[in-house]
């Protein structure tokens, strides 16, 4: 099996097998500000650098993802994924119209079949927020069949706290493998944990992990209560 | 003595023992987000809400000393105002913060009640809030102190207001929860300083600044969603 790295190290090490298994679809759930993104950041700029064809897919302006991404010390100007996104990229992203979102992203597999692909979708929480779920799941499901139709991978992240957990079980449901960054109460201490709650390839895993994501890299270890 | 110890001095004790519990409490909790989360904006929240708790656990100790010991020359009423000002100041900060936070939750980014034209003249308000409030005490301008809290209501008003709106646009519960308490805060504590001005005992006082204190707490309990570990886990 390929695989293709998370763009952190230490990451790839506790992922079971050095990255998200090839032809697979890897959500990302944590609640806003805890480094969901900083994981779709690294993987789109470690595909690039490895000249993987790489599409970031964003509701947001271009702009405002690159003053993102640069403060985390990532070096925008040398490589650039194809920007589907609200506003200044080449294609235009609107979280209202799953079809042609949808399309812009088939055709562009299709138009780079020849090359390993990176897709990020950041975030899929919009998409639930104005569409029924019933059509997200549709459209994802669709997607992750296309996917794997090609040399490519797919990295989400979904906004814990916005939708009801049915809706987040069935999305982690649909795809290969889903990382949850989150806090957790114990006692009285409130501790950030990443947890690998399923990955395709990867023995099933049940600990925890201390996380802190930096300029400089993303720190992992188990944690031990 | 023993009547002023029972009326005045224990539930004093016990109410600043409270207050300081539930503010230290809260000053650990935002750390424990601000070390754990990644991103700029909601990482300067978590860190003026620790700033905030400091200063509330420092003032509110030593409104309550002072009810126990009125004739101290630090329990002047000089040296309250000037403790006082600082989470005035640190408050109008956090609702700076938290609107910027509202604006980041939104997929969009979209602009609530042009918040992010106006967010410098009320970055201005907070310096100028500062300045005319302590120059009462540098140029003995008795006037200004006025001004600055002519300045402030209109402003807070202004920022809860941006805050309260931007909450109908985000679905995010916790940070509506936080926003909840955050509400519930400035009313206990705007209640706490009208209190402060009838003919009643302060102890009253001290009793709205620990519900102060608790609301705090719950805003700091609400930063983030957290989950629970069990034993097994």
């Amino acid at each position: 099996m390929r695989l293709a790295s998370s763009g952190f190290d230490s990451l790839d090490q506790v992922l079971g097998h050095d990255g998200y298994p090839d032809r697979a679809a890897v959500l990302a759930i944590g609640p806003p500000g805890i480094g969901k993104e900083a994981l779709g950041y690294k993987f789109i700029y470690a595909g690039l650098t490895g000249n993987d064809f790489c599409l970031y897919a964003t509701a947001l302006s271009v702009r405002d993802v690159l003053q993102d991404v640069q403060a985390f010390g990532i070096d925008t100007t040398q490589k650039v994924p194809l920007w589907l996104a609200g506003s200044g990229g080449q294609l235009r992203y609107d979280p209202n119209d799953l079809a042609s979102l949808s399309f812009s992203i088939k055709e562009a597999l299709k138009k780079n079949s020849g090359r390993r692909t990176r897709v990020v979708i950041d975030s899929l929480s919009p998409l639930l927020m104005l569409n029924p779920p019933e059509t997200v799941y549709k459209f994802l499901g669709q997607l992750i069949a296309e996917v794997k139709n090609y040399d490519a991978v797919l990295f989400g992240t979904l906004e814990e706290g916005m939708h009801q957990p049915q809706v987040l079980a069935a999305m982690q449901q649909l795809v290969d493998g889903v990382i949850e960054l989150r806090f957790y109460e114990e006692g009285l201490r409130l501790v950030p944990l990443m947890r690998i709650k399923k990955m395709r390839g990867a023995i099933p895993e049940t600990g925890y992990y201390r996380f802190a994501i930096s300029r400089s890299g993303m720190e992992v270890s188990a944690y031990v209560k | 003595m023993s009547s002023d110890l029972v009326v005045t001095v224990l539930p004093t004790l016990v109410l600043i023992g409270l207050t300081d519990v539930f503010s230290l409490y809260a000053v650990y909790l935002s750390i424990s987000v601000w070390r754990g989360l990644v991103v700029p904006v909601y990482r300067s929240r978590a860190l003026w809400m620790a700033l905030l708790g400091v200063f509330a656990a420092i003032v509110f100790t030593y409104e309550g000393l002072a009810i126990i010991v009125p004739s101290s020359p630090l329990a002047s009423v000089e040296v309250r105002e000037i403790l006082f000002a600082i989470p005035l100041g640190v408050i109008l900060v956090l609702i700076n913060r938290t609107a910027n936070t509202v604006i980041k939750l939104d997929y969009l980014r979209r602009d609530v009640l042009f918040w992010k034209e106006l967010r410098f003249v009320f970055g201005a308000v907070v310096v100028l809030f500062y300045i005319l409030f302590y120059s009462r005490y540098v140029y003995f301008l008795p006037d200004a102190q006025g001004f600055a809290l002519a300045l402030y209501f209109p402003a807070l008003v202004y920022g809860a207001i941006v805050i309260a709106k931007g909450t109908t646009v985000t679905r995010d519960t916790t940070f509506r929860s936080h926003v909840k308490w955050f509400g519930y805060l400035l009313a206990a504590f705007i209640a706490g300083n009208v209190i402060y001005f009838l003919p009643i005992s302060l102890v009253i006082d001290l009793v709205f600044f620990a519900l102060t204190s608790f609301c705090f707490y719950k805003m700091a309990r609400f930063l983030v969603p957290a989950g629970r570990l069990s034993a097994s886990q």
